[in-house]
Order: C-alpha cells, then sequence, then structure tokens
C-alpha cells in the first residue's frame, strides 16, 4: 500500500510489480485482451505482454490491477 | 477501491467470460477465486443492480462496510429493536422503586419520615433518586428532628430504598439526692471501708453476703429512723472466684500477613464481573466500596480491598498448655480489675490431662470493690418532733 502510495506521490507513469502470485500494473491505460495463457495490456505507448499458464485477473481497478496464474514472462514493447 | 463491498458468486465454468462480462461493463472487482465450480469475487454494492442484470443466477454471499452494517439491520431489525426495548425497559425497571422500609419500632416517627420522603417524592413506582437528592433529604430530616433523631441512612438496596435510623434518647438527669443504701455486690472479707456519709453497719474483716447492706442511707436515732439520705463511701474487700479453663495442644491462629489485594468488579444485579484483581481465598478481611453507582446503568463499579492473613496451626506441648491455661485464666480476672484492685493469691485446685486438651481449675483471692448502690426499701420515716 506504502508502494502505491509513494508511486503516486512520485508522480510515475506506471509501475509493473512481479510478485511470487502474479503481477501487479498499476496506471494502466486499458486492458486489451485476457486468455488462460496470455494478457495483454496497453500502458500509455506501450504493449505489456504476460504469458503463462492458467492467468486470470483477480481484482481490476480504474488504475490497478491485479494478474495472478503461473507467470512465465512479462514482455514491454514499445510501438 | 472503496469498503463498501458486496461477495458474489456464481455458478460458471467459464472464468474468462465473468472476467470479460466485468471488464466490458467497467464493473471494478478484487479478489477473483474460483473454487470447485463456482467463482467468487468482490464488487462495489452500487454495480450489484448492473450485474445483476447480465448474470442472473449470481448470489449475494457477504456484505462489507456499510452495507454490511445496513443489511446486518435490516435482517436482524426485529431482533435489534426487540433488545433495545428490552435494554431500556431493564434500565427503567431498575431505576424505579418498588419498596421503601423505614426501620424503626417508633411507629410514629416511621409515619413522619415516610411523610417527608413523600413530599420529596421518594416513593413506591416513583423513580430512584441520585445521591446529591438523597443527601439533601437526610440533611434536612435531620436538621428538622434534631430533638428525636440522631442519625438517618437511606440505602437503595436493588429496586428498594431501605431508611436506617437512631433516635436520639434524651436522658434526664438523675435526682441525685434519691435515699440509697451502699450493699455488697459479691460474697466478700471487707478489707477496706470509708463512711462519708450514712451509717456503717459493717466493719473490717467481716464477712458479708451478697446484697448485704454494708453503709444505710437509714440515721437512726435511738433505734429509730430520723432521716434517709444517700450513703456514701468506698468498700473494698476479699473476693473469691475459682475458675475454670481449657486449651487444646493444637489450636489455630490467623495473623494479618501485611498484603493487601484491590478487586475491581462490575456488580449487575448481584452478580460480580471481575475488571481486575481477582484473587480467590477464604483467609482475608474483605472491605468493600462503591466507585460508580448511577441510576441510568445498569450495573455498579465496586472496589473491594482484601486484606491477607495468615493461617496457622499450633501444636502445644502438655507444659505449654498448662502456661498457656494459667494465662488465660489469670487474664479472665484481670481483665475486670481497674488500676485500684489486684489479685491477692492463686491456688491450682485441679489439673486434668486429657488426649486433646488440658483442663485447670484455679482459686484466686482478689482485692476489689463491693460496694454498690441500692435504693432503700420503703419504711415509714418519724421525724422527731421539737429538734
Amino acid at each position: 500500500m506504502l508502494n502505491n502510495l509513494s508511486c503516486y506521490l512520485k508522480k510515475e507513469d506506471y509501475r509493473i510489480s512481479i510478485l511470487p502470485y502474479g503481477v501487479h500494473i498499476l496506471k494502466y491505460t486499458i486492458l486489451l485482451d485476457i486468455k488462460s495463457d496470455l494478457a495483454l495490456l496497453k500502458i500509455n505507448n506501450k504493449i505489456v505482454k504476460i504469458k503463462g499458464t492458467n492467468i486470470h485477473l483477480n481484482a481490476l481497478d480504474k488504475e490497478e490491477l491485479l494478474i495472478t496464474g503461473n507467470i512465465r514472462s512479462v514482455e514491454i514493447n514499445e510501438y | 477501491m472503496s469498503t463498501d463491498l458486496i461477495l458474489l458468486s456464481i455458478k460458471s465454468e467459464n472464468l474468462y467470460q465473468i472476467e470479460n462480462i466485468l471488464l466490458n461493463k467497467k464493473i471494478y472487482f478484487k479478489d477473483l477465486n474460483y473454487i470447485n465450480g463456482i467463482i467468487y469475487f468482490k464488487i462495489k454494492s452500487k454495480d450489484y443492480e448492473r450485474l445483476s442484470l447480465i448474470l442472473k443466477d449470481i448470489k449475494i454471499e457477504k456484505h462489507y462496510g456499510t452495507s454490511g452494517i445496513t443489511h446486518f439491520i435490516k435482517k436482524h431489525f426485529i431482533l435489534i429493536l426487540s433488545f433495545i426495548f428490552v435494554y431500556i425497559l431493564l434500565v427503567i425497571l431498575s431505576n424505579v422503586i418498588f419498596d421503601i422500609e423505614i426501620v424503626t419500632q417508633n411507629n410514629e416517627l416511621k409515619r413522619i419520615i415516610s411523610l417527608y420522603l413523600k413530599d420529596e417524592n421518594i416513593e413506591k413506582y416513583k423513580f430512584v433518586k441520585d445521591n446529591a437528592t438523597l443527601d439533601k433529604v437526610k440533611k434536612k430530616i435531620l436538621e428538622e428532628n434534631k430533638d428525636t433523631l440522631e442519625w438517618i441512612e437511606i440505602e437503595r438496596v436493588g429496586t428498594k430504598y431501605i431508611v436506617n435510623l437512631t433516635e436520639r434518647i434524651v436522658t434526664k438527669e438523675l435526682d441525685d439526692s434519691t435515699p440509697k443504701n451502699i450493699v455488697a455486690s459479691k460474697d466478700a472479707m471487707i478489707m477496706y471501708i470509708v463512711t462519708k456519709k450514712g451509717t456503717r453497719i459493717k466493719e473490717m474483716n467481716e464477712i458479708v453476703k451478697k446484697g448485704e447492706v454494708i453503709i444505710s442511707g437509714l440515721i437512726k436515732k435511738d433505734e429509730e429512723i430520723v432521716e434517709k439520705v444517700k450513703a456514701q463511701g468506698e468498700v473494698y474487700g476479699e473476693v473469691w472466684y475459682k475458675v475454670t479453663t481449657t486449651v487444646p495442644f493444637k489450636h489455630s491462629s490467623y495473623e494479618k500477613t501485611g498484603k493487601k489485594i484491590t478487586h475491581i468488579y462490575l456488580d449487575i444485579f448481584g452478580k460480580k464481573l471481575t475488571l481486575m484483581g481477582k484473587y480467590d481465598t477464604k483467609n482475608s478481611m474483605n472491605e468493600t466500596k462503591v466507585l460508580i453507582d448511577k441510576p441510568y446503568l445498569f450495573f455498579k463499579v465496586m472496589k473491594e480491598t482484601k486484606s491477607l492473613y495468615k493461617y496457622e496451626t499450633h501444636n502445644l506441648t502438655e507444659n505449654e498448655a498448662y502456661i498457656e491455661a494459667l494465662k488465660r485464666s489469670e487474664r479472665s480476672i484481670s481483665d475486670k480489675l481497674n488500676e485500684e484492685e489486684y489479685i491477692i493469691d492463686k491456688k491450682v485446685l485441679k489439673k486434668n490431662i486429657y488426649s486433646s486438651k488440658i483442663e485447670i481449675e484455679v482459686f484466686y483471692r482478689v482485692y476489689e470493690s463491693i460496694g454498690i448502690e441500692e435504693d432503700i426499701p420503703n419504711e415509714p420515716v418519724e421525724t422527731l418532733e421539737g429538734e
């Protein structure tokens, strides 16, 4: 919670935290797609690909989401 | 996310379908879990209506935050209302006086006190008064009945007022000039006699029986009574006592340890609910004080101070028991004597030793005052003419 707060206070663009049980993302733009092996989301001008198995969305809020499952990779591509 | 949440459940195998619905409808959620074919997740309670239009078989499992409280109150409304009603009723009933008892044999005083109480609205089926009002009433009653009342206390015991009082006893000064004799208070041999007023009947070393006149209040001339006075004088004699004392070889004693324990508890209709310092013991002297006693509270806060005692068992030898018995025997006599009186001599008459105790019989010769005043029986007084 303190980390989240510092993110807002420091006016960071976004934050992706890899946790033992999933990925926590702050300040995302839009969640494009979610399937059992892939979650696709947009953050500003970046596309974030989260690959793995049994992936699903555990929590969703306006600027925050939590993706859980067996995460294999997180890719950030600029376009 | 706000705390005003609800936990929902839906029977579905397709987790992603639910996630997509929530995403598309922009219904924010958290703690989405899939357990045994049922999907659980939390959403804001305001989004529930929107979601229930899409997912028909959705079920509310639990409410959180203010929505939880509102839901609980709605669900248990009758129970909560009855509880509040019963509580209010209990508070009201426990603050109503159902009986007033005035502890005195004097019916007139009882009537006067009850009139005072009535004036101050202290009556049956009326609300109890606070301590300040009771103090005022007590002060008023005492001030206005100075001649008849010594002390008054109004004590509240549950829903009853007990009025304890002490009547003022006005002692009339006794007429000091009533004719009296000085008689022997017990069988004795006179050892000292001084006559200040009256006629001396008995002399030194003379043996007197209980009730015999020693100094008479009758002044006689030629065997005829000429005046009746209050006889005055001092008479001391040798008095005899036989004292039997028994001391067990084994006895118990209580001794103060100096340790004190403070026990603070709630008194709820006679039941004790400890707040701090509970200590169960039989070897203590307890002193209880009321800390908080308000008419609008159904409980009282009490403070109990326990002074602890040490309990000891003593085993005496035959000789120790004999000395102890002698001491006790002598104390039983000397406790009754004043500074001028003393034990002349003593002698042990009997000494019986049993399996568990010793018994002794002691004979005492005691120097003590034996003269007491007694009214003179009525007899005609013949006055001498021409004197």
